[in-house]
């Protein structure tokens, strides 16, 4: 079965869509360095569609590992708060 | 149910901590003893995670966060701290693949990839809470898919679908920026 995505907040998947999607992520953080192709195989009808997924995933997954190298005591959930980010949270 | 603090309650500022102890500590204490593995630590864990949170509860804001969801963050970071101090062996740079080491890219291209960075961070700071949390989970804190699913109560295929939904949203919002 194909997934139809026509709006990206409402965004199907197929089982074997996700499990590519676990076990590529996986394989990232076990820092296996998987090839991204290899893992499209197991979903030809919809490589197309998963690859620049996949990619996001690896962009995260990349920029996380240096901002863990880099900052290993800082809150992530700090970083990601756009208020406290701004300076406009108030305690 | 409303965990605002009320007058008489037992209280700091904003959260009723004894609200939140009747309603949650048994789900935090079974939280923890699936990170951990053993009731004695998952007991004085949980202990900790009310200690930070009546140490730090006017840094929760409802409109980010249920309570439920706050206390497993918490939780969460209570379990991880837990076994970076006891088991967690510390990762050697030398380790990392050749694409994480630093770059020798001129002031512009360190800007652009700085600038890169930050709308990743603020397209990850947008993302549902659902699969903020997820993503957290995964890919901070290093969670299996199968563990996720197990600190959350959700099943396998959900945390698959949340986390791939997550990177969904995150290319689109990387491409509108």
């Amino acid at each position: 079965m194909e997934s139809k995505r026509t709006d990206p907040e409402d965004i199907d998947f197929t089982d074997a869509e996700l499990d590519v999607f676990g076990d590529y992520t996986d394989a990232l953080q076990a820092q296996k360095n998987p090839d991204m192709e290899e893992y499209l195989k197991r979903c030809p009808g919809s490589a197309d569609t998963m690859r620049p997924i996949l990619e996001t995933a690896l962009l995260l997954d990349r920029v996380i590992t240096q901002f863990r190298r880099k900052h290993p005591h800082v809150d992530l959930d700090k970083l990601l708060d756009r208020k406290r980010r701004h300076g406009t949270a108030s305690k | 149910m409303n965990y605002a603090a009320q007058a008489g309650g037992e209280r700091k500022g904003v959260i009723d901590i004894a609200a939140l102890w009747r309603e949650f500590h048994e789900r935090v204490y079974h939280w923890l003893y699936g990170m951990v593995g053993n009731a004695e630590d998952a007991k004085d864990l949980t202990i900790s995670v009310y200690d930070w949170v009546w140490e730090h509860q006017n840094q929760y804001d409802p409109s980010r966060s249920s309570p439920c969801t706050w206390l497993h963050l918490i939780a969460h970071s209570e379990a991880v701290g837990f076994w970076r101090k006891r088991r967690l062996p510390k990762r050697s740079l030398d380790t990392l693949p050749e694409s994480m080491e630093p770059t020798c890219a001129g002031p512009e291209a360190e800007h652009n990839a700085a600038a890169a960075r930050e709308g990743l961070w603020r397209a990850v700071g947008d993302l549902p809470e659902s699969e903020r949390v997820v993503m957290r989970l995964r890919f901070h804190d290093g969670l299996t898919v199968a563990r996720v699913a197990r600190v959350l109560h959700v099943c396998v295929r959900t945390v698959k679908y949340r986390e791939a939904r997550a990177a969904a949203l995150l290319r689109v919002r990387l491409r509108q920026q």
